[in-house]
Order: C-alpha cells, then structure tokens, then sequence
C-alpha cells in the first residue's frame, strides 16, 4: 500500500475501510505510519481504534512513537485515544516504562494520574519505586491511581507500599490499599488488618483479607458477617471461610464449632448461598460452611451439587462426619425428589446410616423400593447400597437387574451380589445358578461365579465365554483371573484367538494375573504367541502381562518391540523390560530417549533411574530440555529423587528457564523450596 | 463404589493434564486446574464402559486405540454440561424477533431464503425455538427456511432429531406457544411443522473446514458455548462464523460471553434489548494479505 493510499484509506468515512488500512501498515509501514496510528487510536470506531492499537504495539518502539503515546495518554479530551494509547502500552510493557516515568515528575493533575495509570498497565520491573512514592501523592488521585498501579504490578515492594498505606488517616487510600493487597492475594497479618474491622467502609473489603491471614482472630468478623443484609458480603464471607480452613487445615475445627451455632438469619444466608441462582465458588464454599456446622437443613443444596459433580473431596468428606443424624433427613428427600437427586440423597443416606436397628431398617426398605424406580441411576444407587444392607431375601431382584437391567444397574446389582456372597452365599448361589450366564445379562453375573467359586465356577465361566456378546466374554475372562487354575490359563489362552480384538487383549491381561504354576506356564507360553498378532493392542496387551509375570524369556521378543512403529507397543515393551529387569537395556533406553513419541520417552526415563549409576543423572538431565511438559516433569521428579548434589544442582539450573508451572513446583519441591523460588524458612 | 466411600481410580496431577491437552487439542474445550475432581468423576463412568484400571490406561487409550476418535466424543459427552430449554435468554430473543427478523427480511429478499445456525444446539431446543419464532414472525411466508443446529456430542443429537422433551425443557416458554407442540406419551414433541423447518448435523467447531456443510447462513446463536473453549479456539470459531454469515449477518453470544479480545471484525449493533454482533456489510476497500478475516 502505498502512502497515498493510506491516506485516501485514513480519510474513508466507511469505519472498515480505515481499519483494513491500520492493519496493512503493520506489515508495509509505508510513510506517514505513525501519524495515522496515531490519528488511529483517536478514530470514533472503536474496532479502528482496536485495529490501530494492535499495529501500533508491534511497530511503536521502531517508529520512535513513545513520546506520542506517552502523549495521547497525558491527554484530557479524547477518551478513546487514551484507551487505544493505554492499550498499546500495557503490550509494550517494560519498553514503554522509561517513557512513563521521564513524563510523570513534570505532570501535574489528570495527567499525572493518567500516566501512573499507564505505567502500571506497563508492570515494568521498575516502575514500584515511582508508584510507591507517588502512593503519597498531595493529590488524592493520584495517590488512588498509583495504589492500583501497584496492585497491577505486584511483587514484595508494591506488597510493602500498599500495606504502609493500610495505616493511612485517610479512608478512602486504606480501602484502595487493601482492595489492591486482596487483588494480589497478599497474606496481611492479623495485627494490621484489626485497625480495620472497625471501619465500617472498610470492613467488607477486608474479609478476603482475614479469608487469607491463617489466623484463628479472623474466624469471628467472617462469622458475624454472614448475619448481614446483603447477599455480596455473606458470599464474601463464606468464600473466605473457605480459604481460612484450607490454608490452615487446624483451624476448621474452630470454625465448625463458631458456625454451628451462629443466629438464624445467618444460618439462613447460608442455606440461600446454596441455591441454584448463586454463583457455583460461592455454592461450594458454602456447601463446605454447611458440612462443618452440620446443618440438616442445607442438605438439599448439597445433594444439588453432587448431582452436578461439584462438590469437592474434602467437603465429601467433612459431610461423612455427620453420621446417622443425616440419614432421615436424607430419606425424606429422596422421597420427594426424582432422577439424579433422589438417586444422590439415598446413596449419601446409606453411606451414613447404622447397619443395624431401626434407622437401617428404613433405609433397607427404601432401596428395595428404589430397585424398581424407572430412573436408572436411582436403581443403580439402591443396588449399590444393597451391598452393605441386603440380605438373602434381596436377591432375588437384584440378580434378576443383573440378568436384564441396562449397564449401569446391572453391573451394581453383580457388584452387589459379590458382596452379599459372604453373608448370603446360598441364597446367591442357588440364584445364579437358575441363570444363562451365555445370555446378554451373563457380563454383570460372572463376576459373582468367580467370588462364589466351588467345583462348578470354571464350567460356568467357560459356558460364559461362549456368548455371543463381547461383554460376557471380556467379563468371563475378567472372572477367570480370580480362579487361576491350569485349566482357567487354558481357556483363556483360547481366547486369545477370540475374532474380537477386546476379547483379545482383556485375554492377555486375564494370563498376566497368572502367577503360580501351573496356570503360569500355559499363560507366559501363550503371551509369548501374542506377541506376534496383527493387533497392536494384543502385541501391547501380552507385552504388559508378560511384564508381570516377570518372564526372563521374553526379554528377546520384548526388545524387538520397542523398536515397533506402534508407540503404544514401545511403551508396554519397555514397561514389561523395567518390570522383568533386564540388565542390558542399556543401548535401547538411550535410543529411546529420542523417540518422538513422550510415552515411550517417559517409560525410558523410568528405566534408567531404575538402573541408577552414574550416567543416569546427565541422562535424565537431558530430558529437562524435552519439548513436553510431562517427559521435563518426570524427568524433574526422578532427578529429585536421586538427590545427588549433582542431579539437584542440575534442577536448579533448569528451574531459572522452566515455563510450565507444575514442571516448577516438581523442581521446587525437590529441592525443598516454596513455590516462589525461596528456600524454606526465607521470605522476602 | 458408594458416594462417601469412594474407592474407585484416582485421578492424579499429571493425567489430569494429559487429559486435558488431550480433550483440548480434540475441541478447543478448556478446563481450568481446579475442575479435576469434576473431570474425575464424570469420566470414571468412561473407565467402567471400557474395563480401564486408571486414568494412565484411559490417556493411552485415547492416544492409541483404533477408537481413539469415538471415544472423544464419548468423553466430551460426560464432560459438557449441556442442560438447555425453549426460550432460553428471552430477552435476546425478543430482540432477534423484533428488530433482527425483519432486517434479514429485508436483507434476503432476493434470495427467499433464510438460514440460521444453532451452534453448541445440544438436545435442539434453541433450534426448534428458533423455527417457531420465524414462523410465528409471518414474515417468511413462502421462503426456504431452514435452521441448522450442531453438536459435537452424537448422544445429545439423537434427542434432538426426535423432538420429544420432559416439562423442564418448557419452565421458560411463554404459553402462547404451546400450539407447536403435540402431547405424547413420552413427553411434548415438536410439531412436525416445525421440525421440517430444522436439520441437525455433528460437527466440531474447531474443525473450521467441516463447517462449510452449514452453507451461508444469515445469524449465528452460538450461546454459552465460547465459554468451555480456550482462547485460541474461540477465535477459530469465531472466524468460521465470520466466513459463513453473509455480509449483514448477525452473531449472537450468550448474556457473559463477548468478542472483547476475540474479534475486531464484526460490529456491535445495540438491540432494545441487547447487545448484538454484525459482520459489516459495506464491501471494503482494501485487503489484507490475510484476507478479510477477523
């Protein structure tokens, strides 16, 4: 393009016509770019503004616009142009930085709070030391603006100015300070924070703020706050609850014992907080506030959020300290709820209730009749807890849900007929024998043959892996591993000629779990021939299972394999090589290390840490340079844990370049360190 | 396997990440650190389906297994929520009524055909609604109308080519349109008037070449779907609907979800009730070497 044609482009009145034109200057920068950047960035569309402002960060320092920009944000009267100019600089960054600071000493009024604005958009490394000062700015403004910069930048020296400023005489400057220190998720100590919870306006942004200190002072302000009016300052409250009992674990206890007894009003906050409508960090924290106050009332709103897999383990688990006190409750709301909900509160009421005395009674009662609800998962839920509260009169429906119910309840009443085999193994013997275990229901009852055993369990197993349905078959070889006997390796060796490749491969995995002579014999014979299928899985599958057995014999077919075009038969190879221990892998691992495929570099990995020696530290260490975050983890991991001076020294040299943040804390936690670089015990 | 006492497989750090590359690579969907747990669960049912010990053997499948492709899709079905119901965001839609269905009138006389583009449909009730308020609007008598709605969940689709739906499908729809529907033992289905107004297709957004089945269309409702995508991703898919609205075209987003960041090239239009996007219908000037692209 050339300058005329921007320029007539520049003068178009049509808004995407100037802004195709700012987007080819980038790439042309015919004479007269800057200007019409800058005409850009003032432009009354705001996607030209956009436009000009991307084109202008990438050629900005080549165009000498600093001072332009630095300019149009001093500026007072066009808004848009200030944006687009802050815009360009918060890309820049630090190459701005200089630009900024040079201007702000002589700035006076907006434009000296537009300018410490910008240069905290720039987050430069030394851009703190003129925010901090100008945090003290006569101009109010301006000190409120710097306040936000460091907010924006970060770090322990804008930490130390905005907590200075906590202690000002002015209200308005302490709320902007903690408002800033809650953004950059700073631990204020106690001592400072408590000047504030008196101060009415600023109170409320103080309760992140105590949510983090980790001290037990804090636990009575959060409580009292969730007594408040307002809905924001109660969510606020219980989020910051929250963090106070996950990072400082002892201190829920203390908070279990203040909420259980807090007023009505704020126990009904608590209950709202759960509702649908509310946001779902703030219907977790308060599920979490419920489940230590034990609060009856608000198990509706946590049955809601197991139903939308919400809830988290450690709420899970506070909730299983209520005991059989939960279970009425629970029951009633099964009895007037449906689908998933129902099937949640009857499964949690069987998971807390007694097995005998009355109240297990009731929930007996309850799961038969939830055996017959039309809603699979509510059948699948009473067949599960059947584990724990049937008895011999119970299965008769379950095994006939085995035999005909769609998968998951099937698969739940044979889980739970295993169970039952040790407090009513009659009763589901002569149950299952009634049954086809060839039929399309054979897949949920197999399992049961195996754990009942006796001298028929291997003829009805082999009548089971004749079925025409794969799943019986995968799950009569599945039930095979629990009788190895001779005869059971045979049949499963059969099966590994079975025409389905799943079949095959649950097969091998049947003879991996073969160990004791003589099945073992028949199995390591059979998954050696494995070795050579077509199928990959099956070439994978008898690798691994060979791998358990420990078989030294194969070493020979196993090392072809590595070199197998497949990855996921290199890995299962080199796996069964680590498993078998193969003194000569040598050579192989190094070769492997190259392989483009990460889990065949991984399993490599494993090996030579296995081996130890001394080339295994600049080994792994080579690894640290991988492409993938998981090979450089697991490479970071297993140097870790070699804990040579050398493999440690050589983390802490890869740590300065690492980028992926798990990869850092694996490094940071082999060397002992906390998650921002400092040894234990130095903070800054 | 209960729910306090959980003792099935568990997820760790590193195969949560895995995962989730993997997932992400597949269609764009992002998940966040702290929804492992959330990906733990629901993908535990995938593990029972295929007989898995752990979530290493369920990353290897999906890297692996001749299946690799289906079982995605399995895991992206378990991992979606994809809860929807008729005149979802009414407010939006008023507006779409009101003040977007006429200007496409207007804008397609010529051509006497209308295409709209339910994108992320799920079970199809945005596209049926869709269908009823261009018929219900008289404003396209006579014209080829035609509303296509996509997902990249197969399971969901099923429900959505069949049209029957359970009362919370209907706990936002205005009782004046109840005449579109037919009462049946399973549940209200949509009328066969209407249903012979929609198609359905599985696509994946991400995979912007596929889209092209779609054709022109004259507005996009990609609603609360941008918000499980990464960024990068978003913009691929922002740009597939740039390419396939004609000039005019409108974009409508879900009330949290905005091109802020995403895209420069359509503009805003500011409904009565709502915020809108455009793909500008001026023919521009110049071109970039990169084509006229967002």
């Amino acid at each position: 393009m050339s300058a005329a044609d921007l320029a007539k482009a520049m003068a178009s009145e049509d808004a995407e016509t100037r802004r195709l034109a700012l987007r080819a200057i980038a790439e042309e920068l015919p004479e007269g770019s800057a200007e019409h950047l800058l005409r850009g960035l003032g432009d009354p569309d705001w996607r030209v503004r956009k436009e000009a402002a991307r084109a202008t960060a990438q050629v900005a320092v080549a165009l000498g616009m600093l001072p332009a920009l630095v300019g149009a944000i001093a500026q007072g009267e066009n808004v848009g142009l200030r944006n687009a100019a802050l815009e360009v600089v918060e890309t820049l960054g630090e190459a701005a930085e200089a630009a900024l600071v040079a201007a702000i000493p002589a700035s006076i009024g907006p434009s000296r709070k537009f300018l410490v604005e910008a240069l905290g958009g720039a987050r430069g490394a030394s851009a703190t030391a003129v925010l901090s000062e100008a945090s003290e700015d006569d101009d109010p403004n301006v000190a409120a603006a710097a306040l936000d910069a460091l907010a924006r930048v970060g770090g322990p020296i804008a930490e130390r100015a905005l907590r200075k400023r906590l202690a000002s005489s002015d209200p308005f400057q302490r709320l902007a300070a903690l408002d800033g220190l809650n953004r950059l998720a700073a631990v204020v100590p106690m001592a400072e924070l408590q000047p504030l919870l008196g101060d009415r306006l600023v109170r409320r942004v103080a309760l992140p703020s105590l949510g983090r200190s980790r001290a037990a002072e804090a636990i009575a302000p959060l409580v009292d706050a969730l007594a408040e009016p307002s809905a924001s300052v109660i969510d606020t409250a219980l989020l910051a609850l929250t963090r106070l009992a996950t990072d400082a674990p002892p201190l829920a206890a203390l908070i279990a014992e203040r909420v259980s007894v807090v007023p009505m009003r704020a126990r009904a906050a608590m209950r709202q907080a759960l509702g649908e409508d509310r946001p779902r960090d703030v219907r977790i924290a308060a599920a979490r506030v419920v489940a230590l106050a034990r609060d009856l009332d608000g198990l509706a709103g946590i049955v809601a959020l197991i139903v939308d897999d919400a809830l988290p383990p450690d709420v899970l688990e506070a909730l299983s300290s209520w005991g059989e006190q939960a279970a009425p409750m629970l029951l009633a709301l099964a009895e007037h709820s449906e689908g998933a909900r129902r099937a949640v509160a009857l499964e949690l009421a069987g998971d807390l209730a007694p097995l005998d005395g009355p109240l297990a009674e009731r929930v007996r009662l309850a799961m038969r009749d939830a055996l017959r609800d039309p809603a699979p998962s509510v059948a699948a839920a009473a067949a599960r807890s059947l584990a724990r509260f049937g008895t011999a009169g119970d299965v008769p429906a379950l095994v006939a849900l085995a035999e005909s119910a769609p998968g998951d309840v099937a698969r739940a009443s044979g889980e739970s007929l295993s169970a039952l085999v040790s407090r009513a193994a009659d009763a589901v013997d002569r149950a299952v024998s009634d049954t086809q275990l060839a039929g399309h229901g054979g897949s949920a009852l197999v399992g049961v043959v195996a754990t009942l055993g006796g001298p028929h369990a291997l003829e009805r197993l082999r009548a089971a892996l004749s079925s025409d349905d794969v799943a019986t078959r995968r799950a009569a070889l599945e039930a095979l591993a629990q009788v190895p006997t001779h005869q059971a390796a045979e049949l499963a060796a059969m099966a590994l000629a079975d025409e389905d490749v799943d079949v095959q491969t649950t097969a091998a995995s049947a003879l991996g779990s073969m160990r004791d002579e003589p099945a073992r014999s028949v199995a390591v014979e059979s998954l050696r021939l494995a070795l050579a299928s077509d199928s990959p899985r099956v070439q994978a599958a008898a690798a691994r299972a060979l791998g358990v057995l420990g078989d030294a014999s194969a070493v020979e077919s196993l090392r072809e394999l590595v070199r197998s075009r497949a990855p996921g038969v290199a890995t299962a190879a080199l796996e069964a090589l680590r498993a078998i221990h193969d003194p000569t892998l040598d050579n192989l691992l190094v070769e492997s290390l190259g392989h483009l495929d990460t889990e065949v570099v991984k399993q490599a990995l494993l090996a030579i840490h296995e081996q130890g020696g001394a080339r295994a530290v600049s080994r792994l260490a080579v690894a640290l340079a991988h492409a993938h975050w998981d090979v450089r983890r697991l490479a970071a991991t297993l140097l870790g844990g070699l804990g040579t001076a050398e493999s440690r020294a050589m983390l802490a040299a890869h740590r300065a370049t690492e980028t992926d943040d798990l990869v850092r804390s694996t490094i940071d936690a082999a060397l002992g360190v906390d998650t921002n670089g400092h040894r234990g015990g130095e903070r800054s | 396997m209960s729910i306090l006492h959980d003792t099935g497989p568990r997820m760790r750090v590193e195969e949560f990440r895995l995962l989730r590359d993997l997932v992400n690579g597949f269609c764009g969907i992002a998940f966040q650190d702290d929804a492992m747990f959330v990906v733990e669960r629901r993908l535990r049912e995938r593990l029972q389906a295929l007989g898995l010990p752990d979530y290493g053997a369920y990353h290897q499948f999906l890297r692996y297994h001749p299946d690799a492709r289906a079982e995605f899709e399995r895991a992206v079905d378990v991992l979606t929520t994809n809860e929807t119901y008729f005149f979802r965001e009414d407010y939006q839609l008023k507006g779409f009524r009101d003040e977007v269905l006429p200007v496409l009138r207007a804008q397609a006389e010529s051509r006497k055909r209308l295409v709209l583009w339910s994108a992320g449909c799920s079970t199809g009730e945005e596209v049926y609604t869709l269908a009823i308020l261009v018929e219900r609007s008289g404003l396209f008598e006579g014209w080829d109308v035609r509303v296509f709605g996509n997902d990249i969940s197969r399971r969901v689709l099923v429900g959505a080519r069949r049209g029957v739906y359970g009362p919370s499908s209907f706990r936002a729809m205005p009782p004046e349109y109840d005449m579109y529907f037919v009462d049946g033992p399973d549940g209200r289905q949509v009328h066969p008037r209407i249903r012979a107004m929609c198609h359905f297709g599985h696509l994946n957004l991400v995979e912007g070449g596929r889209t092209a089945i779609v054709g022109r269309v004259d507005a996009v409702f990609c609603r609360n779907v941008l918000i499980y995508f990464d960024s990068l991703s978003r913009r691929r898919v922002i740009d597939t609907f740039y390419e396939r609205l004609h000039p005019g075209g409108y974009l409508m987003l879900g009330h949290s979800e905005s091109l802020l960041n995403v895209s420069t090239a359509f503009e805003v239009v500011h409904l009565s009730t709502d915020l809108v996007y455009r793909r500008p219908l001026a023919t521009p000037l110049f071109r970039s070497s990169k084509g006229d692209r967002p």
